[in-house]
């Protein structure tokens, strides 16, 4: 009696050491895809921010470069898109119809910022002015904090997707219902570098 | 370098050195137990006269063990407690340690440029490491050097130095704060700390060891060897216990730093960031180094070495290693002898720009200055500003007639023009017209344009007919008929004769104020190449004849100002 009663005490003992740990497992896993979900929320953030940002910059440009009506016009048409293409998206995530439309505006937009930029190098009166280069300054950091969003949603989906398949978490993730994320994938490589604004 | 992969590696050296130094601590404690243990017993045996082979069958007995296990509960409980006294000393608050530091707290709606990059800066990182954004700080230092602390990842604090802001690029104070960040987010100031108040656990029985050696010398002589003796033994342990704990302590340390280096190059997905940011410190005579005193107690979390010290084991690794693991074809002698001057230049370059900015804006800022200056002149202006008269005032001015206004110094008058154009400008579209109009024809009036006269109108006309930039292109043609112009007025402005020149003055006949007027207007379409290359010349003639007169500075400063070259002042 006194051998079984150990036995029953030991078996016990690993059993409740098993379930802590897949109850360890299963938290660890929780919390990772909180991480990269978390991280996606911050690129809706920034590139909402951008958005508001680009119309004061084009006023301020304005009262320097009247004749430059066209390129300024291109910017707040490209930017007014890339908003709208962003809300539909934001709607239905999981329409990949309205990913690669924002995508596709998003480039736009960079092209035409890209152009704007580019301009500047014939007003040193515009890059002199106070405004204009806390603007600059502004808009330079919001560009980084998109960036930056991107990769810390790769780098948490990364994490996330190491998380669930390493051993022996990937033996029990399914049955849990998480599954691997694909990462963003930058469509142009010269979008972080296009508006890249130096002074 | 493939930053996840040495994140991976520095992480693992760095908890195998964490190991070691708690195998390091439990080692000292079972020795020192074992050591109690034997001596209590031998002395007891003294007391009691026992034979040495009854001791040693007391030992291995379970009465022995029974003793062996009391001490070791005594000796834990005692390391123990002394460390966690330790660590509830050392912890305290973010803030306090930076105000200790006497770093000062960073304001959200700060209009300072540089602080406003350094506040936009340390929120991209918060956004790339996914570390909320902790306080933020600045250490009024010139040395290159940053810190962070917090024992929690929503209560840190960061804080660099006003050397960092003034000689770092933006992408190298980007990589400096996501250093930080690493620091922050990998809970290097909890290790840290846990580390420093078990050492200062193993340190407790060396004290105690000390102790009974110094109070045995008042016992009697007998008891004193071996009282003596037991502290001398005590000592020894405590003491290579915490050498040893000391020396893994600075290994985790270094290896700590190694993981944030590689976690600033994640985070910034940028490599010349961090290591353009180290090799300015390298290239720097005074290094990371601080002047605050304070420095001291911090000196584990900074970014580089914050003190010197030759008495403790480094707790950072060298520059040039540390430069290595993000480049690794990085080689010191060649770096020394190529690379170094230029990063030198660059730095020099970045502070000395800050430095302009800076005074630029504590001159424009200093309005005490200005009243001084204008002091003659005040109320004078007050009066026509109080009638809201400016045609009046502007008139008044031009003429010179009143006392006020007759024996103003160059500098005086540059003042008081500018404060007169940033009147006018606040009026509306007709009013300025009008004056215009008024200032013209009583300009024109003697049919003969004084030097004075000219200064005005050229001063005050862009206040009061405001010139839309940019919808003009001018020519090479024009240009150089332009720039002709103002060569020859400038040569006329001074006796010039005697220097050698490069062009041709025209004929003064051919010279008006109306024709310099208009090329100064003209100019200012020019491209801004075209423009700095003029006014280069105009400076050369200036410069020429080695006398700068009062005349020459005041036109030279407003063509620089009309064509908006700032920064190039006139000294001989």
């Amino acid at each position: 009696m006194g051998s079984s009663m150990m036995a029953l005490v030991i078996a016990g003992v690993i059993i409740a050491a098993v379930i802590f740990y897949i109850i360890g497992l299963y938290n660890k896993m929780v919390r990772l895809s909180n991480g990269y979900k978390n991280a996606f929320s911050q690129i809706d953030v920034q590139l909402q921010r951008r958005y508001e940002l680009i119309p004061n910059l084009v006023e301020v440009a304005k009262k320097y470069m009247a004749h430059e009506r066209e390129t300024l016009e291109a910017v707040i048409q490209a930017r007014n898109q890339a908003l709208q293409a962003k809300d539909s998206l934001k709607s239905d995530p999981s329409n990949t119809q309205a990913a690669q439309k924002f995508a596709k505006s998003e480039g736009a937009l960079n092209a035409s910022m890209g152009g704007f930029l580019a301009l500047f190098e014939n007003y040193p009166d515009l890059k002199a002015n106070d405004n204009m280069k806390s603007l600059m300054e502004e808009l330079t950091s919001t560009e980084n904090k998109v960036g930056f969003a991107r990769q810390s949603y790769n780098d948490s989906v990364m994490n996330y997707n190491v998380g669930i398949q390493e051993f022996p978490a990937n033996i029990l993730a399914g049955s849990f219902g998480f599954r691997d994320v694909p990462q963003l994938e930058i469509e142009d490589e010269k979008m972080r570098s296009a508006v890249k604004v130096e002074f | 370098m493939n930053f996840f992969e040495d994140q991976r590696l520095a992480k693992k050296k760095s908890d195998r050195l964490t190991f070691l130094f708690y195998m390091v601590s439990i080692l000292v404690g079972v020795a020192t137990s074992v050591f109690l243990a034997v001596a209590f017993t031998v002395g007891s045996r003294e007391i009691a006269g026992n034979s040495i082979e009854e001791m040693l069958f007391r030992i291995s007995s379970g009465e022995g063990l029974k003793v062996l296990l009391s001490i070791s509960i005594c000796v834990s409980v005692a390391i123990l407690a002394r460390s966690y006294w330790e660590v509830t000393r050392l912890k305290t608050n973010p803030q306090s340690i930076c105000t200790a530091m006497g770093a000062k707290q960073l304001s959200r709606e700060t209009h300072d440029p540089k602080e406003k990059q350094y506040l936009n800066i340390v929120e991209e990182m918060s956004i790339a490491s996914s570390v909320p954004v902790p306080l933020i700080y600045i250490l009024e230092d010139n040395a290159i050097n940053a810190f962070a602390c917090g024992f929690d990842i929503n209560s840190a604090a960061i804080c660099v130095t006003t050397g960092c802001m003034r000689r770092l690029s933006r992408d190298e104070l980007q990589a400096v704060v996501a250093h930080e960040f690493s620091h922050i987010l990998n809970g290097d100031m909890t290790i840290n700390l846990k580390l420093i108040g078990m050492l200062s656990g193993l340190i407790l029985i060396y004290q105690a060891g000390y102790q009974i050696i110094r109070g045995s010398r008042h016992s009697r002589r007998s008891k004193k060897n071996d009282a003596g003796l037991l502290g001398v033994g005590l000592m020894a342990i405590g003491g290579m216990g915490y050498l040893g704990g000391s020396l893994l302590k600075a290994a985790i340390s270094r290896q700590r730093e190694f993981l944030a280096d590689a976690s600033s190059v994640q985070f910034t997905r940028n490599p010349q960031g961090i290591a353009g940011a180290l090799k300015k410190i390298y290239v720097n005579s005074e290094k990371g180094i601080l002047s605050s005193p304070s420095a001291q107690q911090a000196s584990h979390m900074f970014l580089v070495e914050g003190v010197k010290d030759f008495f403790s084991f480094s707790t950072h690794p060298p520059l040039f290693k540390r430069i290595k693991a993000i480049e690794p074809k990085f080689n010191p002698k060649s770096f020394q002898a190529e690379e170094a001057r230029e990063i030198l230049k660059e730095m020099y370059r970045l502070e000395k720009y800050t430095d302009e900015v800076e005074s630029i804006k504590k001159k424009a800022l200093s309005q005490e200055a200005v009243q001084e200056r204008l002091k003659e002149i005040l109320p004078l202006f007050l009066m026509y500003q109080k009638h809201h008269d400016y045609k009046g005032l502007v008139l008044e001015v031009l003429r010179r007639e009143k006392e006020e206004f007759k024996n103003l110094k160059p500098a005086q008058l540059e003042i008081l023009f500018e404060k007169l154009s940033g009147e006018l400008k606040q009026l509306s579209e007709l009013e300025r017209k009008e004056i215009l109009k008024e200032l013209i024809a009583k300009v024109n009036e003697g049919g003969k344009v004084s030097f004075y006269e000219f200064l005005v109108v050229a001063y005050l006309k862009p206040a009061l007919q405001p010139i839309k930039v940019g919808q003009k292109k001018i020519s090479q043609a024009e240009f150089e008929r332009l720039s002709q112009t103002m060569l020859s007025f400038f040569y006329y402005l001074d006796d010039n004769s005697k220097s050698k020149l490069r062009f041709t003055p025209t004929d003064k006949k051919e010279l008006s104020y109306g024709k310099i007027l208009a090329s100064i207007e003209l100019l200012r379409f020019a491209h801004p190449k075209k423009k700095e290359i003029f006014v280069k010349q105009l400076k050369e003639l200036v410069l020429a004849n080695s006398k700068v007169t009062a005349k020459e500075k005041v036109v030279f400063r407003l063509i620089c100002q009309t064509l908006s070259i700032p920064g190039i002042i006139l000294e001989n």
